[in-house]
Formats: structure tokens, C-alpha cells, sequence
């Protein structure tokens, strides 16, 4: 009988943390920010002490000079200085925050791993009682033990068999008889000690509270956190947006002394957006379609329906396709109702701009030449907005099955030039011979651990949950070559939230795999058609928030059937991204899950 | 021109310096160097954009009032023929005034 008792505070809190960052960055900075200060101030000081050296002089030089110093330099620094001030106490009050909540969630750990120990003592003192009374009940750290002693699983001592003993085995009986008082003796004697033990359950019970207590302080604490940062940003925001940073609109145009002052936002551009011939909807050829389209677009910011586009596509020439994917990569690329050919044809077109933009990594841009040169399948991509979904294998007549992947949370865009996103995908593609095509999903900012993309923002996981659903619909449906074909869906981590979103949108599909899955949305049903399964290693930390309060795949076990392997003592972090790895960490699993998806019949 | 001006050198020289001294500090400020913010985006993002806002204008008022000082500078040293030119200057920029003086 094993009863497994966490040992780290972190396995029994939230997965998140408060405790990120670095409170001494944020004092570093405002340090810094103070020292620009006190420049500034003596800049302003001895501008004005120039300004009155300068006025005693006369000539046209000094008048202006003494007019752009007093009129602008004087004036800018003023309110360069203020703007320095309010960031420094912006950064102080940011860093005294996250000081504050690194401080409480220290003590936080330390009570949990105090409240654990005493926990620990309490099963180890019942598995022993128990052990005594050879009895088979099973303990959960977090349940406690119940109220009244449990029954052993055998009778000590039958009637009928002692008559017979006493009968035929005499001496033995007197053995027997001895062993049995002693066994009786031994009993009371544990009993007395369980009694014992029912008051020490109050103290466990009490530490269980405690235990409860303390991880709803922790996501109080982790939602100070949240708002701590959103204003922090909104203030820092404030003061970047306001003019006392724009010094060069009034001192540049008179003494064209360095160039513009502040590009932040300039320097913001995405590469997406560098593309400027790509992503005209200007374009002639495209003319037609937007313009009947205009309101929708721009006032729910939606592309034309899939259909009017599919019949508008259908009407173009070859050459008039030809150029739209020559010449609008971005728009064709990535509009529902274009054949998935031409939208894998476009975004390499795209993928010829993007492999040259100017900051990017060695890995992207060899990603992005990959693209170009058709090695690599994109039927969106927009890395501007960070939206990509990789098309692995080729939609044919022998295509079996299509499976769409959905990664975990924080997956972004550098995780798909990198590969790792795309490992499972490949893995099951590649084993399958032809007979099936992948798309890896991740259209648009994915799921994060904090902020409006937070993994607890049902709202934004049912949104995800919604888009999904309309690249099914739209997209993957509506290709000739893979109609009929059967549907598989794959989600590691929060990414099974999302999917659970997308089925309850009405996306339908013929198996549905968890891969170390979160959670289910709240109001998600399993589709009685559909074939539910979960893979996961033995210590996943995922299973940390199991407990009743959310539906995890893992203890959905009526609807999902379980899948666990042996994480050969690797750590519970690493079991949970290893589930989506690939056949070098994760072989076993990747074969099993080979296995269930070939059971599916077309 | 010359007529019209009265330049009290050691009080100029003395206001250019200190405008040169005030400005040095901020010549080159890279406030967010070495500061990660780490694991946390949003805020990496924002206080680094901020910052290096801030560092960008203390530079851009450094160079404005080194400028400034520079061009006193050449008036004292130079005489006052120098007077219209350098007016006209501070209208251009002082680095295309202080080229077109090496021109000349």
C-alpha cells in the first residue's frame, strides 16, 4: 500500500507562480531612472544659468542660441525630467509589489512544506495501524482516513474451525488459543491507539484546511500579480505615449541635431507587417471580393465567408492565381475557401520575404528558407500576428486519416522553427506512410500562463476553442482530398482546453487524444461518437490539479481512457513536456498513441 | 555686424563649459542594459521600451545643448564675422554648420 505525499510546497500550488521576475531589476531600474533624474535636473539648472550669461551678450548667434536653450532644450528636459521621475516611482512601486508578494509567497512555501510534513506523519502512523490489522484500505494524503476504524479483510478466529482444532490438534489448540488472546489484546491495544489517532485527525483535518487556505491565498496572490503588471505597464505606457519623450519634434526642426527621438513604436513594426505589396487587399484581382465584403471587414475585422471565397477562387484564371499568390502572398496565404495547394504556394511566396527580415534568428530564417523552398507546408502563416498552422504529409487519395495538433501552453512561434512543436505531428505522419496528414495548429497569440491569454481565462480558451473549430469547418472539411477522411485531434497540456472549446463550437472528431491535457471547459460533454484518450506519464505535474475542481482528462477516467507510462524517475515538469516530445524521449508513448490512432477506421 | 556685438568671452566660455559638463551624463544612456525582466513579457517589453525612450531623449537634449555650447564656442573663438553664419546654423543644425566651416 503506497501513499504518496507531495513533498514541495510547488506540487501542491498552483502550477503558476507569483514568483517570477525580479524585484531588484525593477529597483535597479528605478536607480538608474533617479540618476537620469538628477542629470536632467542639472541640465535644466544650467540651461537656465547659460540662458542668463547668454542674454548680457548681443549678438544674432547668442539670441538664438540662447532661444533654443531656454525655449526647448530648458523646457524639454523639464518635462524629460518629470517623465523620469513618475518612471522611477513607477519602477519603485512595481518592484515594492513584487517584493511584497515575493516576501508572502515565501511564507506561504514554508507553511505548505510545514503542513506536509505534519501530513506525512499522519500516514505513516495510519499505514501502520492499518498494516497491523491487515487491513486493505486504500489512503489518500488528501482525503484523510475515515471517521471509524475500518474492518480487517479476514475474521480472526472461526467457532466451527475452533471446535474441530480443539479436538483434533489439542496442544496446538492451547498455542492457538494463546495467539488468539494475544491477538485479541493486540487489537484492543490498536484500537485504543486509533482512537488515539481520531483526535490526531483533527489536527491532520485542520492541516488540510490550512493546506486550502493557503493555495487560495496563493491565487489571490497570483492575481495581485496579474494586476500589479497591468498597471504597471498601462503607467509606463501612459508616459511613452505622452509628448515630453518626443523631444525631437521641437528641437530637431530648428537645430537638426540627431535624429527623431522616440521610435519605440516604430521599432515595434512586426515582421508581418514589412510586407507591404503581400498583404494588399487593394490588390485589383481582389477587388471583388472585398468590396462586397467591406462592411464585414471592417467592422468585425472578418475575411469574406469560405464559400464566396471558394466561388470567387473557382472563377479567377490560372494566371490571375498565379499572380495573387505572387503578388497578395499574405492575403491568399491565409483566406478560408482558397484550396490549401494555393495557400501552401502563397505562404512560401511570403516565406521569400520573411527569411530576409532584418533581426531574426539564424533558426527562422532557415525555417522560413525551408518554407520557400517547399520543404516545409504552411496553410497559414502570418508571423506578425503570430499565427502559423504546418500542413506535415500530403493530402492525397491514399490519405487515411487527418490529425490536428494542438500544442501547450506558451507554445509560440519560435517553437515551430525550432521543430519541437511539430514533433509529435511528424513522428505519427511519418510512421503512417501516406495514409495521413497533420496540421499543427497555433493561429494567433496560444495560450500563456499569465495575462489576457492566461490558461485560467476560460472566456479566451473558449475563443481558441472557437477558431479551431472554424479551421476545421473551413479549412480542413472543406478540401476534396481530405473529405471522408477520419478526424483525429491531438492536444498536449492547456491545448486540450482549447480543443474541448472547439468541440463544444461543433467541431467533430473521431478520436480525441490528451496528451498530458489540463482541463475540460466547464460546460464541454464528451460526443457519445467520439473515442476519448489520454497519455500521460506516472508523475505528470499536470495531475496537480486534479482534485474535483476542474475536469482533467486524467481523472475523467469514465470518459478517457487512460494511457500511463513509466517516467523512469524524471521529474514531474519534465514528464509533462516530454508526453509531446519526440520518439528520442518519448518512444513508448509515441507508439502507443500510433496504435489508437490506426484503430481508427476511415 | 560686427559693430552691433558685445560678447563677454569669459562669461560665455564659462556657460558653454557648463552646458558641456551638464550634458555629458546623459551623451550615452542605456538604461535597460543588463535588465531582463525575466518571464515576464508584458513588462520586459514595456519597462524596456520605456526606458530606452527615456535614454533616447536624455541623449537627444545632451547632443541638443553640446551643440548649443559648440556653437558659442566657435563665436568666441572665432570673432564675430562669424556671427551671421552661425546664426543662419542654428537654424540648419550645428554639424552642417560646423561642416561648412571646415568647407571654409
Amino acid at each position: 500500500m503506497s501513499v504518496l505525499v507531495p513533498v514541495l510546497p510547488c506540487e501542491v500550488l498552483a502550477v503558476e507562480t507569483p514568483v517570477s521576475g525580479d524585484p531588484a531589476e525593477a529597483h535597479e531600474a528605478e536607480a538608474r531612472l533617479n540618476r537620469v533624474s538628477g542629470h536632467l535636473q542639472q541640465l535644466v539648472d544650467t540651461t537656465r544659468s547659460a540662458c542668463a550669461h547668454l542674454s548680457a551678450n548681443q549678438s544674432l548667434t547668442i539670441e538664438r542660441v540662447e532661444l533654443v536653450l531656454s525655449e526647448r532644450v530648458q523646457r524639454r528636459a523639464q518635462a524629460a525630467l518629470a517623465v523620469s521621475e513618475a518612471g522611477s516611482s513607477a519602477f519603485r512601486s512595481y518592484g515594492e509589489q513584487i517584493e511584497s508578494i515575493h516576501s508572502q509567497a515565501r511564507k506561504i512555501e514554508d507553511r505548505v512544506s510545514e503542513q506536509l510534513a505534519e501530513i506525512r506523519g499522519c500516514v505513516s502512523e495510519a499505514r501502520e495501524i492499518l498494516a497491523m490489522l491487515q487491513c486493505s484500505v486504500q489512503l489518500h494524503w488528501n482525503i484523510g482516513v475515515p471517521l471509524e476504524l475500518p474492518r480487517p479483510d479476514a475474521d480472526y478466529g472461526d467457532a466451527a474451525e475452533n471446535v474441530e482444532l480443539r479436538a483434533r490438534y489439542e496442544s496446538q489448540w492451547c498455542v492457538a488459543a494463546f495467539r488468539w488472546r494475544s491477538a485479541l489484546e493486540e487489537l484492543q491495544l490498536l484500537q485504543r491507539q486509533w482512537r488515539s489517532l481520531l483526535d490526531d485527525r483533527v489536527r491532520w483535518r485542520s492541516a488540510l484546511e490550512e493546506l486550502q487556505l493557503l493555495q487560495r491565498q496563493w491565487r489571490s496572490l497570483l492575481d495581485d500579480r496579474v494586476e500589479a503588471e497591468q498597471l504597471f505597464v498601462s503607467k509606463l505606457e501612459r508616459l511613452s505615449d505622452g509628448d515630453a519623450l518626443h523631444v525631437s519634434d521641437s528641437i530637431e526642426v530648428s537645430t537638426v541635431i540627431v535624429p527623431a527621438i522616440s521610435t519605440s513604436r516604430q521599432t515595434t513594426i512586426r515582421v508581418g507587417a514589412a510586407i507591404k505589396p503581400g498583404e494588399r487587399r487593394s490588390h485589383p484581382l481582389l477587388t471583388n471580393l472585398y468590396d462586397e465584403y467591406a462592411l464585414q471587414l471592417a467592422t468585425t475585422g472578418k475575411s469574406p465567408p469560405a464559400e464566396a471565397v471558394a466561388q470567387w477562387w473557382w472563377r479567377l484564371t490560372e494566371s490571375q492565381r498565379q499572380q495573387l499568390i505572387a503578388e497578395a502572398p499574405l492575403v491568399v496565404g491565409n483566406l478560408a475557401g482558397v484550396p490549401l495547394e494555393s495557400r501552401v504556394a502563397a505562404n512560401a511566396r511570403s516565406a521569400e520575404y520573411f527569411a530576409n527580415a532584418e533581426g531574426i534568428s539564424v533558426q527562422e530564417a532557415d525555417y522560413w528558407n525551408r518554407v520557400a523552398a517547399g520543404r516545409v507546408k504552411l496553410v497559414v502563416s502570418d508571423p506578425g500576428n503570430s499565427r502559423i498552422v504546418e500542413m506535415i504529409g500530403e493530402a492525397g487519395p491514399d490519405t487515411a486519416r487527418v490529425i490536428t495538433f494542438l500544442p501547450g501552453t506558451m507554445s509560440q512561434m519560435k517553437h515551430f522553427y525550432a521543430g519541437s512543436a511539430q514533433q509529435v505531428a511528424q513522428y505519427l505522419v511519418t510512421r503512417s506512410s501516406g495514409t495521413s496528414v497533420a496540421f499543427v495548429y497555433k493561429d494567433g497569440s496560444w495560450v500563456s500562463w499569465l495575462g489576457p491569454g492566461a490558461n485560467t481565462n476560460y472566456d479566451r480558451l473558449q475563443e481558441l476553442g472557437g477558431q479551431v473549430a472554424e479551421f476545421q469547418r473551413e479549412v480542413v472539411e472543406r478540401e476534396p482530398s481530405l473529405q471522408g477522411d477520419s478526424q483525429v485531434a491531438i492536444a498536449h497540456s492547456a491545448g486540450m482546453s482549447v480543443l474541448s472549446g472547439a468541440e463544444l463550437s461543433g467541431a467533430d472528431f473521431d478520436t480525441v487524444m490528451s496528451l498530458g491535457g489540463a482541463f475540460a471547459l466547464r460546460d464541454w460533454r464528451p460526443d457519445p461518437g467520439t473515442d476519448y484518450h489520454h497519455f500521460q506519464y506516472d508523475n505528470d505535474a499536470i495531475n496537480m490539479i486534479d482534485g474535483g475542481r476542474l475536469w482533467t482528462p486524467h481523472e475523467l477516467n469514465d470518459v478517457f481512457q487512460q494511457h500511463v507510462f513509466d517516467s523512469e524517475g524524471l521529474a514531474r515538469f519534465e514528464s509533462h513536456s516530454r508526453i509531446a516530445e519526440g520518439p528520442e524521449t518519448n518512444r513508448q508513448a509515441l507508439d502507443v498513441i500510433f496504435d489508437v490512432m490506426s484503430e481508427v477506421p476511415k | 555686424m560686427s559693430d552691433h556685438m558685445r560678447l563677454e568671452r569669459a562669461s560665455l566660455c564659462g556657460a558653454a563649459d557648463a552646458l558641456r559638463v551638464a550634458a555629458e551624463p546623459l551623451a550615452a544612456v542605456d538604461l535597460a542594459e543588463g535588465l531582463a525582466f525575466e518571464s515576464v513579457t508584458d513588462v520586459a517589453y514595456a519597462a524596456r521600451e520605456f526606458l530606452s525612450a527615456v535614454g533616447r531623449a536624455a541623449a537627444q537634449l545632451s547632443q541638443g545643448s553640446a551643440a548649443s555650447a559648440e556653437l558659442v564656442t566657435h563665436l568666441v573663438e572665432r570673432g564675430g564675422e562669424l556671427d551671421l553664419q552661425l546664426a543662419a546654423a542654428v537654424e540648419v543644425g550645428p554639424s552642417q554648420a560646423s561642416r561648412e566651416q571646415e568647407l571654409a
